[in-house]
């Protein structure tokens, strides 16, 4: 007994479908590789989704639960510091609108970090190139970030209708969003690609990277605001932090407030695609060694 | 297919292919003591000369070939077996074109639309149903959601397991899941299949739909790439062969022309046993990982009622097909094939068995008496199993393989009583390959002058594994009482010492650093001596090795002559003994050395209790004192040829005898030295 099967592809053309070449340094040729195997992103990201929350009561609620309760207990508390109070912008809308960027990487180096082991089943039974799995890995931080900009948007429609205030940039200023949503993501992947390579050999790695996200939080202006830091330390912050910049961009593109020096913001964008592509470079070389040296 | 195949337009063209996989030696390669740094350098040092791999770089001694060049196109529409000694070669291979990996060298062109078996049998996501699964796993080949869907559909009456696709994953057997996953890829729209195992369907049902869809696949101008454990199989279902020896192409062509052609090779790699083309990582743990583990509760059981399908509609059709092999390889054993059955015994079942003695009845119909049996035997005058120790004799074994694909490495081992531990083993050399369920007579046959007239415990023992599997499990043992009888043919146990020859004595001045009381046992030549002392249990020692005993004692008056024997007497009372061939003249008082060596494998396999008398006096005959030495020894075979195993052990119980006699008494005294 045996099921009907369909009709096979047609062989008249004799271009070949695929062709399957050996592991490039080059990083263009690494590029079309990407573009080549981009179905393989879809069952990734839902690879990563999927299990964050699977045998759990409350299922998808967990990504809301797990994302605003510890922004709503920071509003709760630092609200009533008045130092911390920005000038023209609530301060539940000032922490949300810099949550929503920082949590992307916040949530994504730890995870990511873990990524190339959580998906060994992914390399045993499939060839892609393993920066992929990085960039996979970041989709969980995006759902989270997609989360707080509704919670943002649901709270400036909050103090519209309420206080009578909008609290919004010019339009043209909200298409820089996706362009900082993208240097951000940049930076994140390039981060996560040289730490889920160290973690496959060394575990330190995680524990560093959890110490290191919690002083970067303290140096990133989410829960304060640039005003309050000496004239100094806000120049350090803003050219040695790429995050700060970002976020201060961010909030200054979404609600019309933010401290933005462009030399700063051009630097900090210059920063996220070097590390980015340091990031790439690692993977690219250290790709084909992972399965000699029998870490995957 | 045609006989003008190679005009058919290539559905795959290899060209050039290489790769290279970690090699095992690389393990030992230390480059620092902490494991992570050295992990971490081992990386860093092969990712950066990874482009030079082969070249001559640093790291080419961590590496190994496994495809050296291999360029080859192969026609659409046809049943493609890949065949190498070993496995290594045509895993990569087949895991190449399957895009599983990528190649280190070369270029794979595919003219359509392909995928491999072990990317559909993914399966990452325990809580997420069968078909969740299979429609994840095959949309990373790159297949449409609709077209996966549409598959799905034919898969219940492909596999007739269409129950358990809506079940979650963790709920479901893994040979559910392999079928489930074999099904899909038949039904999907696919032009290229790569199977690494074409063996690999569990259910009747699969099976019998996989091997119809196999020999269609021509006629819907699929092709399939297949390889195998059992070479037989590829045979049996493949209409070209791709034959690889030692990583490089050797031929490609169709079954028919390649199968006499290259018969040694085919020969050879149906059974030589495969090595693992992938080393397994072992699964270390991570207690805070919330996704690790998510495969750990997969049922694994199979489901009851299904079993019992499963065994019913497996019939039993003897073939009685009766074949005796001489397998040249090993002198002491070979096998007689019994009685084939072309049955694939219960799925549950372990890999093989010896009839015990619960299975008499049935091992008579097959030739076969009791449990072992005794070719060339002098049964005396008891019932025991015996057999003369001079002549040697067969032992039968009957065993009932009950999976295919077996390798066997049957093994004897003779324990005399009273001995705790095995003393001659007689293994066979290398594994016998026993390709389908049958019943086997193994015969072994135990050399002559190896067993010292006494009785054993024969342990016949049989390790087996599976296909390529590296372990060999203990899968059969059983036990028979055998007497060995001695070179007359008759057992009496209380026959004087037979003097085997003289051995070789001397005596001399003790030195300072001889140990004290005892006796003592050494490698003859030895710089270190004495390694044994009397201080209880058993030494152990090897029958292809000369011994030496000796011991020390004092004497006090000059003037005496010294005579000695030594006896080895097995616990049934047998002894033999080597005499002193003429009395030594002792002429000054003082501490002396004795000692004696026991040319090599004079002494039979047994426990043995070794005594040295020790008779000092003015003359000989009129002792005056004796000194009497005793140990423990097992003379044992750790392999047929003669190991180069050194002494183990120690021996037991010295007993220091003085028997004065009051005449003599004031002209002679022996005593002992005290140990340092």
């Amino acid at each position: 007994m045996i099921a009907r099967c369909h009709k096979v592809t047609s062989l008249a053309d004799r271009r070949p479908v695929l062709v399957l070449a050996p592991a490039s340094s080059d990083t263009l040729t690494y590029f079309r590789r990407i573009w080549r195997n981009r179905h393989v992103m879809g069952p990734l990201c839902h690879s990563f989704l999927s299990a964050t929350y699977h045998a759990t009561i409350l299922g998808a609620w967990w990504l809301v639960i797990r994302s605003l309760l510890p922004t709503l207990g920071l509003i709760a508390i630092f609200q009533h510091v008045k130092s911390l109070q920005p000038q023209t912008i609530p301060y539940p809308l000032y922490v949300i609108s810099g949550t929503t960027l920082w949590m992307i990487l916040a949530l994504a180096v730890p995870k990511g970090t873990r990524c190339l082991r959580i998906t060994r089943r992914f390399h045993l039974h499939m060839a892609f190139p393993k920066i992929m799995v990085p960039f996979a890995s970041i989709s969980l931080s995006l759902v989270h970030a997609l989360i707080f900009l509704i919670v943002l948007i649901g709270g400036i429609t909050y103090y519209y209708y309420v206080y009578g205030v909008l609290y919004l940039a010019p339009l043209w200023r909200l298409s820089l969003l996706p362009i900082i949503l993208l240097l951000v993501v940049l930076l994140t992947t390039g981060i996560i690609a040289v730490t889920s390579i160290l973690f496959l050999v060394a575990r330190d790695i995680r524990m560093v990277m959890l110490f290191a996200i919690q002083i970067w939080f303290y140096f990133t202006p989410v829960a304060y605001p640039l005003d309050i830091l000496p004239e100094v330390w806000r120049t350090a912050v803003l050219y040695a932090n790429p995050m700060a910049s970002l976020i201060e961009l961010g909030r200054w593109s979404l609600l019309g407030e933010g401290t933005v020096e462009w030399p700063a913001v051009i630097t900090s964008a210059g920063v996220c695609l070097l590390v980015f592509w340091l990031g790439m470079r690692v993977m690219v070389r250290l790709e084909p060694a992972l399965s000699l040296v029998r870490l995957l | 297919m045609t006989q003008d195949w190679r005009r058919q337009p290539a559905i795959v063209e290899i060209s050039g292919v290489s790769k290279w996989v970690a090699s095992p030696r690389a393990v030992n390669k230390r480059y620092h003591q902490n494991e992570a740094l050295n992990t971490l350098i081992e990386l860093m040092e092969v990712g950066l000369n990874a482009g030079r791999l082969g070249k001559g770089s640093p790291v080419d001694a961590l590496i190994e070939k496994v495809l050296d060049d291999v360029s080859v196109k192969i026609p659409r529409g046809c049943v493609v077996g890949v065949i190498d000694v070993g496995g290594r070669s045509k895993s990569a291979l087949l895991e190449i074109v399957g895009n599983v990996q990528l190649a280190n060298q070369g270029e794979v062109r595919l003219f359509g639309r392909s995928a491999s078996l072990r990317q559909v049998n993914l399966f990452s996501r325990a809580h997420a149903t069968c078909r969740q699964n299979l429609v994840s796993s095959a949309r990373i080949v790159g297949l449409s959601r609709a077209k996966i869907e549409y598959a799905l559909q034919h898969v219940p009456s492909f596999s007739g397991l269409g129950q358990y696709l809506d079940l979650p994953q963790r709920r479901v057997p893994k040979w559910v899941l392999l079928d489930l996953g074999i099904s899909l890829l038949c039904c999907l729209e696919l032009d290229l299949l790569v199977i690494e195992e074409c063996d690999c369907a569990t259910s009747q049902k699969v099976k019998r739909s996989w091997r119809e869809f196999v020999r269609r696949a021509p006629e819907m101008d699929k092709t399939l790439l297949i390889g195998g454990r059992r070479t037989n199989s590829v045979f049996e279902l493949s209409t070209h062969l791709l034959l690889l020896k030692d990583g490089r192409l050797l031929d490609f062509g169709p079954v028919k022309e390649l199968r006499e052609q290259h018969a040694d090779f085919l020969r050879a790699a149906a059974v030589t046993p495969m090595k693992n083309a992938r080393i397994e990582l072992a699964e270390d743990e991570d207690e805070d990982d919330e996704e690790e583990g998510e495969n750990e509760d997969v049922v694994t059981s199979m489901d009851p009622i299904l079993a019992s399908e499963a065994e019913q509609s497996q019939i039993i059709h003897p073939r009685k097909v009766w074949t005796q092999v001489r397998l040249d390889y090993n002198p002491d054993l070979f096998v007689q094939t019994a009685e084939v059955h072309s049955k694939p015994v219960g799925l549950a079942s372990s890999l093989c068995r010896i009839q015990g003695p619960t299975r008499a009845a049935t091992a008579a119909e097959n030739g076969a008496s009791q449990l072992l049996l005794l070719s060339t035997t002098d049964s005396g005058s008891s019932s025991e199993p015996s057999l003369r120790g001079a002549v040697g004799g067969r032992l039968v074994i009957p065993v009932e393989t009950l999976v295919s694909n077996l390798r066997l490495r049957p093994e004897l081992e003779f324990t005399c009583v009273r001995s705790k531990g095995p003393l001659l083993r007689l293994l066979a050399d290398q594994d016998i390959f026993v390709s389908d369920p049958s019943r086997l007579l193994i015969e072994a046959h135990i050399p002559p002058n190896r067993l010292a007239p006494e009785r054993y415990i024969v342990d016949a023992l049989l390790g087996a594994a599976q296909g390529a599997s590296p372990q060999r499990l203990l899968c059969a043992r059983e036990s028979l009482k055998l007497r060995v009888l001695d070179h007359e043919g008759a057992h009496s146990a209380e026959s004087d010492c037979d003097l085997y020859g003289s051995g070789v004595w001397w005596l001399q001045r003790a030195d300072r650093d001889d140990p004290g009381d005892g006796l003592f046992l050494s490698l003859p030549g030895s710089d270190r001596e004495a390694i044994a002392r009397t201080q209880g249990g058993v030494a152990r020692v090897d029958r292809s090795e000369d011994l030496q005993f000796s011991t020390v004692f004092a004497v006090e008056r000059a003037e005496n002559e010294i005579s000695a024997w030594l006896k080895l007497t097995t616990p049934t009372g047998h002894s033999v003994g080597y005499r002193m061939p003429s009395p030594e003249r002792i002429t000054q008082p003082g501490d002396y050395r004795l000692s004696v060596i026991v040319p090599r494998q004079e002494l039979g396999c047994s426990l043995f209790r070794v005594t040295m008398m020790i008779s000092i006096g003015a003359e000989t005959r009129n002792t005056a004192a004796k000194v009497r030495c005793e140990g423990l020894i097992a003379v044992e075979n750790t392999s047929d040829r003669g190991s180069e195993s050194s002494l183990t052990g120690t021996l037991c119980a010295m007993e220091l005898e003085q028997r004065w006699s009051a005449q003599y008494a004031d002209h002679v005294a022996v005593a002992t030295r005290t140990p340092k």
